[in-house]
């Protein structure tokens, strides 16, 4: 409760002027949030296959 | 270190939130709402085989419970702090007064984050806790209709809660809604740009809750419910009762996404929760991804909410290359993807695929080596028969 304090004291009193700098950062960590979703999805997806191909072919001619 | 510099590099590039940005804020902010439901749709539907055309209703009860209950804390935690707020006991008042009273908390609001936090914190509680209660409530005639008639009563269960909504004043306004505050008042920036890192944020959770689940031996149990729920009833799994444990489970999780829309507009009204948008887009993202598996669900979504932000952005420019008017398109897409979809891809752009477990073959499980002479066996059994006899 303390550091959520302030961290809203230290927001409120560097104001409105900064507003821009934590646009800037929100914005970027929003993007990095959008692509790190999809991109981690997409590596497990790819993995998954790959081990799922892999077992495949490890037991290939052996049913 | 290496946080300060990279922070150091990010806001030396200042920008404004507008125009294209402005766009890309947009998508983000309904790519993350969207997925919410798309994920809860796609863990119902993909992997446990229960058709819920009710999505919209679970988003009713989250955007409902945050104007209905939290709305009435937030003013009486607000009043009791010294600010005068006008009467909201009655149901008029409840409408007439909210815009003076919201413009008022959203003052106090700007002074005192960490209850505006608590409040948005307070909201999730209660619309999971609803969403869950609802979900039972939905789950009762699941257990007794098969999918097409499921799939009617629950489509139903939808228009009810906004006819409820309508009619009710003291939920969320009836028809002429309530205005919300701003949670977020205290941000001295974009309110647009945290409320699209707060609802990724959020997806992201629900993912990884989600994705945990569906690799644990539950996620298997809901498999083979979809498969098969004969089979699973004759081994003596209860299969009413895990039906009901997903449709609980899901519908807490979609109405986070209500709660988040009614922040993000500072709005409830219930028309803005048609069945068309959050019950037949999702189905729309999932079955254009591909149910049963993460990947399809988020394909889906990014690939449908762009093409439907763009419509809507570029819409002027748009006009003048079709005959209808415009705002059709939107429809026109959803029916048409649909039926194409079905045609040429029924299993969607990633289709499902087997099922991994790390460290577990199924191929070697299957072929282990079981010795059985099958024209000794029954003399076998015969002469062990003989000999209890004999005892």
């Amino acid at each position: 409760m303390n550091g959520l304090l302030l961290i809203a004291s230290i927001m409120r009193l560097v104001g409105d002027a900064a507003a821009d700098q934590y646009d800037t950062i929100l914005f970027w960590l929003m993007i990095a949030l959008w692509v790190i979703m999809p991109a981690f999805i997409v590596y497990e997806e790819i993995n998954e296959r790959k081990a799922l191909k892999e077992a495949e072919k490890a037991t290939e001619g052996q049913v | 270190m290496y946080v300060n510099v990279a922070l150091g590099i990010l806001s030396s590039l200042p920008m404004a939130i507008e125009g294209t940005n402005r766009l890309i804020v947009d998508i983000a902010m309904f790519f993350g709402l969207l997925v919410i439901v798309a994920m809860a749709l796609n863990f119902q539907y993909g992997n446990a085989g229960i058709p819920n055309m009710g999505c919209a209703v679970q988003v009713i009860i989250g955007a409902f419970s945050v104007s209905a209950v939290v709305l009435r804390i937030m003013f009486t935690v607000i009043a009791s702090s010294g600010v005068p707020l006008q009467d909201w006991n009655d149901p008029y008042n409840w409408v007439y007064s909210s815009p003076f009273n919201v413009g008022l908390s959203n003052e106090f609001i700007k002074t005192n984050a960490p209850i505006a936090i608590g409040f948005f914190l307070l909201s999730i509680g209660i619309a999971l806790t609803l969403g869950a209660a609802i979900g039972y409530l939905l789950a009762l005639p699941a257990i007794r209709l098969r999918a097409t008639y499921l799939m009617i009563v629950l489509i139903t269960m939808a228009d009810a809660s906004q006819i409820i909504g309508r009619n009710v004043t003291f939920i969320s306004g009836g028809t002429l809604g309530v205005w919300i505050p701003n949670v977020f008042a205290w941000y001295p920036g974009d309110f647009g740009v945290i409320m699209a890192v707060i609802t990724l944020l959020i997806g992201l959770i629900c993912f990884f809750i989600f994705r945990t689940m569906l690799n644990s031996p539950y996620g298997r149990l809901m498999r083979s419910m979809r498969e098969n729920e004969v089979t699973l009833g004759s081994i003596g799994k209860n299969v009413v009762g895990i039906r009901r444990n997903i449709l609980m489970f899901a519908s807490g999780i979609t109405a986070i996404a209500g709660v988040i829309n009614v922040y993000y507009l500072q709005f409830s009204n219930e028309s803005g929760y048609q069945r068309a948008y959050w019950t037949y887009w999702p189905w729309l993202m999932l079955i254009l991804g591909g149910p049963g598996n993460n990947a399809g669900t988020f394909l889906g979504a990014a690939l449908i909410i762009a093409l439907r932000r763009l419509i809507i952005v570029f819409k002027f420019e748009l006009q003048p290359f079709f005959f209808f008017p415009i705002p059709y398109l939107e429809d026109i897409i959803l029916g048409g993807l649909l039926v194409i979809v079905m045609i040429f891809r029924p299993s969607g752009l990633i289709p499902e695929k087997l099922l991994y477990i790390p460290g577990v073959n199924y191929a070697k499980m299957v072929q282990e080596d079981v010795k059985v002479d099958w024209r000794a066996a029954p003399k076998a059994r015969a002469k062990k028969g003989s000999k209890e006899e004999k005892k």
